[in-house]
C-alpha cells in the first residue's frame, strides 16, 4: 500500500511540476497551487495511464478529495 | 499566433508550441478564452486584435457543432449556414492582415442510417461529410489553410481518436494521445511557405524502389509489379509518382551502374518510374554523401529541402552523420508499410503544383541533363567508346522509306533546312544519278536506334550542295554529325565534286544547329546567299571512331 501511495505522490508531484509535494487524504484543489481544471484532466489522464485503469465520468465528477479519489483508484486494482 | 476554439485548447496550444519549437520557430500563442470564436473576431477590440497575431487558428470541433445541428429547424440549410458563418470570420481575420488556419471537422461516428448515413443530409454525420466539403471549397479561393483534422480522426481510428468522457469532462475534442499528431499537422499547415518545404525526393534503388539488387538479380531478378513483394514496390513507386505530379522532385542516389539504371527504369516491363520521372540520377560505386552532395548542387536545392529514402540503416546513419538538415526517415523494412510511413510523417505539406512550377521542374531537369554532361565530358569518349556503336548506311528502298519519310516530314530541331519532301519527291530524289540520299542506321550494346539520321546532296558541277541534313536528336552528341560528313565526303568524291557546301535556314526550332557547319570546319561563304557554309573534300574523312561503320563506303575511286 505504500508503494502505491508513493506512485500517486510521484504522479501528482509530476503533474503539478511540485517536486516536494506531499498528499492527504483530506486534500482538495484548493490546496494545490495550479490544480485546476486543465491539471486536473491531466492528473486523471496521468493515473489512468500509469495504473492502466479508467475512471467513469460519474467517478471522476464526484471525487471529494484526493483520498475518495484514492480509494476509487485502488478499488480498481488487482487485490495486492 | 492565436488559437481559438470551441474545445478546451490548452493542451492543443502546449502541444502546438511544443511542436513549433522542436521546429525553430518560438511562437508567441494567444489563447483566446473557452467559446468566444465570433465574440474575439467581430470585436475589432477583443484580445485578439490586440495581440496582432500573423496567423488565427480556428480550432472548430464537431462535438460543439453537435447540439446546433439537433436544433436546427432546416437540416438541409445548417451545412450552408455554417460555412456562410465560417467564411465570415475568415473574411474579417483575413481583412485584419492575418493569416487563417481552419480546422476541418471529424465525420462523427453515429450512424442513425446504417450504412446510408452518409448519403443523407439530413444525418448529423451526412451534414458534416457535406459541410467539410463546402469549407474546402471555399476557403480556397481565399487562402485560408486547413488542417485535415477528419484525416487525423480516420487515420488513427475514430473510436480512439474521439474520447467521449474528456470531452462531456473538459471539452476535449480528442484522446490526448492523438494530440501531438494533430498539432504537428497544424504546424505543417503554419509553416508552408516558410522555406521547409520538401522539393525533392532522393531515393536509393534496391530493395528501396524495387526488391532485390539490380546488380545480382539483374533486370530481370529484381522485383517491381508482379510478384508480391514487387507489389508492395510498384505502390510505392506509385505513390512517389503522384508527388512527382504535384511538382516534387524525384532523384536517385544509388550503388549500381548507371546505364543499368537507366536501362532497367526505362526497358522494365513493370516499372512505374521512368528516368525521364528523376531530375536527377546519380548511380556510381562512390559514397552516398558525395553522390547527395552532387545532387543538391545539380538540382540547386539545399538540403533541408529533401527527403532521403534508403533502405539501408547503415547508409542512413552516414547520410544523417555527415549531412544533418537532410531529411532521413527510417524506411520500414517491410516495404508494404511504406505507404503508411509515408502518410505518418506528413513530409509533403504543400500546394499542388502551379504552371510555374511545372516550368521550374522542367528548368531543373534541363539544367540537370546539361551539368551531367559537362560532369561526364573528362570521361565522355571512354565512355562513347564502350557504347559500341555501329553506324550503317542503308537504301532508301520499301523498308526504309516510311522513317525516312518521318524524319523529312516531322524532324525540326536537328533540322538545317526543314525542306519538307513528299514521298514522290524522295522517291525520285533517290532514283537521280545527280544526287546523293544518304540515310544512316544506328546500333548500341543498349539496342538499334534505326535510321537516326538522313542527308541528301546534290552534285553542282565541281559542288556537293548539302540540301537537306536531318539528325534525330536522341543520338546527339554521339559523332553521328562527324561520321555523317565523313559520308558526304565520300559521296561527293564518287560524283567528282570538291567542295561541299552547305546551308543553315533558321527557323524557330532549329537554333540547336545554328552553328553546326562551322563547327564541323565550314567556313561562311562570302558571295553566296545568308547562312552558306563551304568546306573542301580534301580534308574530309570518315572518322574511325566512336562509330564503327558496317557497310563499307562505295567510294568510286
Amino acid at each position: 500500500m505504500n508503494d502505491f501511495r508513493e506512485r500517486v505522490t510521484d504522479i501528482f508531484r509530476e503533474v503539478f511540476d511540485k517536486p516536494a509535494l506531499e498528499i492527504f487524504d483530506e486534500m482538495q484543489a484548493k490546496d494545490v497551487e495550479g490544480w485546476d481544471s486543465l491539471t486536473h484532466i491531466t492528473l486523471i489522464m496521468a493515473l489512468e495511464e500509469s495504473f492502466g485503469v479508467k475512471f467513469t465520468t460519474r467517478e471522476v465528477m464526484g471525487f471529494q478529495n484526493v483520498g475518495e479519489m484514492l480509494v476509487c483508484l485502488r478499488a480498481k486494482l488487482p487485490p495486492v | 499566433m492565436a488559437v481559438l476554439g470551441d474545445v478546451a485548447t490548452q493542451h492543443y496550444c502546449q502541444a502546438l508550441a511544443a511542436i513549433l519549437k522542436l521546429r525553430g520557430f518560438w511562437p508567441q500563442i494567444y489563447e483566446a478564452e473557452f467559446d468566444v470564436i465570433r465574440q474575439e473576431v467581430l470585436n475589432g477590440r477583443s484580445g485578439l486584435y490586440v495581440h496582432r497575431p500573423e496567423a488565427a487558428i480556428l480550432f472548430h470541433a464537431v462535438q460543439a457543432l453537435a447540439p446546433r445541428f439537433s436544433a436546427a429547424a432546416d437540416k438541409l440549410a445548417f451545412t450552408e449556414d455554417v460555412a456562410a458563418e465560417l467564411e465570415s470570420l475568415w473574411t474579417r481575420l483575413l481583412a485584419s492582415g492575418m493569416a487563417v488556419v481552419q480546422h476541418l471537422f471529424a465525420i462523427p461516428i453515429e450512424r442513425p442510417l446504417g450504412n446510408q448515413t452518409p448519403a443523407y443530409a439530413e444525418s448529423f454525420a451526412g451534414a458534416v461529410a457535406r459541410l467539410n466539403a463546402l469549407v474546402v471549397e471555399r476557403a480556397r479561393p481565399l487562402g485560408v489553410r486547413l488542417v485535415d483534422t477528419e484525416w487525423q480522426a480516420s487515420y488513427f481510428g475514430k473510436r480512439v481518436w474521439f474520447d467521449e468522457r474528456l470531452w462531456c469532462q473538459a471539452r476535449q475534442a480528442l484522446s490526448p494521445s492523438y494530440l501531438p499528431a494533430l498539432a504537428k499537422a497544424t504546424s505543417d499547415v503554419l509553416l508552408l511557405g516558410l522555406g521547409t518545404m520538401v522539393k525533392c525526393v532522393v531515393v536509393d534503388l534496391d530493395n528501396t524502389l524495387w526488391g532485390g539488387v539490380l546488380g545480382d538479380d539483374g533486370p530481370e531478378g529484381i522485383e517491381i509489379g508482379q510478384t508480391e513483394v514487387g507489389l508492395a514496390f510498384r505502390r510505392v513507386q506509385e505513390a512517389l509518382s503522384e508527388l512527382r505530379a504535384r511538382g516534387v522532385l524525384l532523384a536517385i542516389c544509388s550503388r549500381n551502374h548507371e546505364a543499368a539504371v537507366r536501362s532497367v527504369l526505362d526497358t522494365h516491363p513493370d516499372m512505374l518510374l521512368r528516368s525521364s520521372d528523376f531530375s536527377a540520377i546519380v548511380a556510381n560505386y562512390g559514397e552516398k554523401v558525395t553522390n547527395l552532395l552532387a545532387i543538391r548542387d545539380r538540382l540547386n536545392i539545399s538540403f533541408d529541402a529533401m527527403v532521403f529514402l534508403d533502405d539501408s540503416p547503415f547508409e542512413r546513419e552516414m547520410v544523417r552523420r555527415a549531412l544533418p538538415s537532410l531529411c532521413v526517415p527510417d524506411l520500414p523494412e517491410d516495404p508494404s508499410s511504406v505507404l503508411d510511413a509515408l502518410a505518418r510523417w506528413g513530409l509533403f505539406e504543400g500546394l499542388p503544383a502551379t504552371a510555374e512550377d511545372r516550368a521550374r521542374t522542367r528548368y531543373y531537369a534541363d539544367e540537370a541533363g546539361r551539368t551531367a554532361q559537362r560532369e561526364r565530358f573528362e570521361g565522355l569518349e571512354q565512355y562513347l567508346a564502350d557504347l559500341g556503336m555501329e553506324g550503317e548506311v542503308v537504301p532508301f528502298d520499301a523498308y526504309t522509306k516510311s522513317r525516312v519519310l518521318q524524319l523529312v516530314q516531322r524532324s525540326n530541331q536537328f533540322n538545317l533546312t526543314t525542306l519538307r519532301y513528299s514521298e514522290a519527291e524522295l522517291t525520285a530524289l533517290a532514283q537521280d544519278p545527280g544526287v546523293e540520299l544518304l540515310c544512316l542506321r544506328l546500333k548500341d550494346r543498349f539496342g538499334d536506334y534505326g535510321i537516326i539520321s538522313v542527308c541528301i546532296g546534290r552534285r553542282n558541277g565541281e559542288t556537293l550542295s548539302i540540301d537537306s541534313w536531318i539528325m534525330s536528336c536522341r543520338v546527339l552528341g554521339r559523332g553521328v554529325e562527324e561520321l555523317m560528313l565523313g559520308l558526304l565526303g565520300g559521296a561527293a568524291r564518287r560524283l567528282g565534286c570538291r567542295r561541299l557546301v552547305g546551308r543553315y535556314i533558321p527557323t524557330a526550332k532549329n537554333a540547336l544547329v545554328a552553328d553546326l557547319y562551322p563547327r564541323l570546319g565550314f567556313t561562311p561563304v562570302e558571295t553566296g546567299c545568308d547562312g552558306e557554309y563551304a568546306r573542301d573534300v580534301d580534308s574530309v574523312e570518315i572518322p574511325a571512331h566512336p562509330i564503327a561503320l558496317t557497310t563499307p563506303m562505295r567510294e568510286g575511286a
